[in-house]
């Protein structure tokens, strides 16, 4: 994602500004996921047309997606291959082929370069195609089969897409390593109720329709009989990427983005079923989905009482109105440091203060004079907007007990501070 | 903003264009570039107030994929230059 960042700086005229050069490719290529589910839904699942409309427009206007995830992160990366691996898993599941495990083996490498996130995603597809397929994994009585030769040029395609383009992430198993590491990542974590909180708090349309057309298909289908493989198959990937996006380290509604696309996938894929097939319902309802989850997306990001997790602003600012204390010999710790270091070398600023990224799992040290950070740190409570208001250390310590020497307040974003620790504004003062 | 809300409208709209093209692959094709670029503006849209997320950018790979990358990276912006 950081290329093609560095690619807008390159290509794009100034007159874009700074931020919108450096964001564009990454924001093309982030919304290829949506584009992929319409084409999916329609070509792999073969729905209505209404129904591609109604799980995708869904996912594009969904409020976790465009405000709270990042655009040049690899979450947006990760949602393309997630849906991919489950529209073309489902393409395949019953036709295991050589075309399928290039494909497949692609898809997974595709997502290996993104994020550690791609092994339980592989793992929920093992899983999917082992209860709902043939041919790639059985079980026979007692016996575990599997599709030997299929299997391993998957694996290998993976391998060498991978080995190519990022030789560590297989040379030095920097990519399982990764994953590890996340297993047992000791950070901040919110409480798991607060998924269900983010749902219904940012995207209320995907919950209500992705509920209803979900329980009302496979009703329908048990009430007549005909729960197929395609049901077995959905279920297994919307229940293993709830229960990964709990059990995985929840920092703040954007790790909810993977399963927000599986849920919009099955809301398409099902659609024309829950609705049965009737022409006016359909498009109607399509038209619903679309409508609703555009007034929820509007509605948010006008309401006073949201701020989106990572709306942070004023680097800029502080780097404009800050000259003497950037060159102040004195220790710092900001949020956001390579932001504050990109805006001031961007202004031309010379920072000589000892200044370091702020540690938010570890108490402050006692000679760190200045703290720059925006306040979500000090909400408190619930964490409504962002899981570090949950009784954060900083909170108690910074918040109410430091001075703020600076702030910035732009529309729609946290306020961004600067607080003085009191002990170095009583030396000051003795001093003078 | 403008341009926003007109792609939106263009989008809501995309049903319509089931009746008027013949082409049901070429209709879905143009459905889906509609579906990227709605995205793509709604991303930039939103994000137009707020900071660079930089935090990646100290997140380089490895220096071999760095290199990998930059040569895709600068062959791609020789091609656009051209």
């Amino acid at each position: 994602m950081i290329y093609l960042a560095k690619l807008g700086e390159e290509v794009l005229p100034a007159g874009l500004g700074l931020e919108t050069r450096f964001r564009f490719f990454d924001a093309l290529i982030g919304s290829l996921a949506v584009g992929l589910l319409y084409f999916f839904l329609r070509h792999s699942f073969n729905t209505s047309r209404p129904a591609a409309l109604a799980g995708s427009s869904l996912l594009l206007f969904s409020v976790i997606r465009l405000e709270e995830t990042e655009i040049i992160s690899m979450h947006h990366l990760m949602l393309a291959c997630t849906i991919a691996l489950a529209a073309l898993g489902y393409h395949w599941h019953e036709r295991p082929s050589l075309q399928a495990a290039i494909g497949l083996g692609a898809v997974i490498a595709f997502g290996a370069l993104s994020t550690t996130y791609v092994i339980p995603a592989a793992l929920c597809w093992a899983v999917a195609v082992g209860l709902a397929g043939k041919g790639w994994f059985a079980w026979d009585r007692m016996q575990f089969k599997i599709s030997w030769w299929k299997i391993p040029a998957m694996v290998l395609v993976a391998a060498l897409i991978v080995l190519l383009l990022w030789p560590p992430g297989v040379l030095s198993t920097t990519i399982l390593r990764d994953f590890l590491f996340y297993l047992h990542y000791p950070g901040t974590t919110a409480p798991r109720w607060i998924a269900v909180y983010w749902l219904a708090r940012l995207d209320l349309p995907i919950l209500v329709f992705s509920t209803l057309i979900i329980l009302v298909a496979v009703w329908k289908a048990s009430r007549s009989g005909c729960l197929s493989s395609k049901h077995a198959y959905l279920a297994v990937f919307i229940l293993f990427f709830l229960n990964t996006a709990l059990t995985a380290h929840l920092a703040g509604a954007r790790n909810l983005l993977q399963f927000i696309g599986v849920l919009c996938l099955a809301t398409g894929a099902l659609f024309d079923e829950a609705l049965g097939y009737q022409p006016l319902v359909l498009p109607s309802s399509s038209a619903a989905a679309m409508i609703l989850g555009a007034i929820n997306l509007a509605v948010l990001w006008q309401s006073p009482g949201y701020t989106p997790s990572f709306a942070t602003d004023g680097y800029r600012a502080f780097v404009k109105e800050n000259d003497v204390r950037l060159r102040e010999r004195a220790r710092a710790q900001v949020y956001g440091l390579p932001v504050l270091n990109f805006y001031s070398q961007h202004e031309g600023a010379s920072v000589t203060s000892d200044v370091s990224e702020l540690d938010d799992t570890e108490p402050l040290p006692t000679d760190v004079k200045y703290v720059l950070m925006p306040t979500f740190f000090c909400t408190g409570g619930l964490p409504v907007e962002h899981p570090m208001g949950l009784e954060h250390p900083l909170g108690r310590t910074v918040c109410e007990h430091w001075n703020v020497v600076w702030s910035f307040k732009g529309a729609h974003v946290w306020e961004l501070r600067l607080y003085e620790n009191p002990q170095f504004t009583a030396v000051n003062r003795k001093i003078q | 903003m403008g341009r926003t809300i007109v792609t939106l409208i263009v989008l809501a709209a995309a049903p319509i264009l089931n009746r008027i093209s013949a082409h049901k692959l070429l209709t879905d094709l143009l459905i889906i570039a509609i579906l990227i670029i709605a995205s793509m503006r709604l991303m930039l849209f939103l994000r137009r107030r707020s900071s660079l997320g930089m935090k990646p950018i100290t997140q380089w790979p490895s220096p071999m994929s760095g290199a990998l990358c930059g040569v895709g990276t600068n062959l791609t912006f020789m091609l656009t230059a051209r």
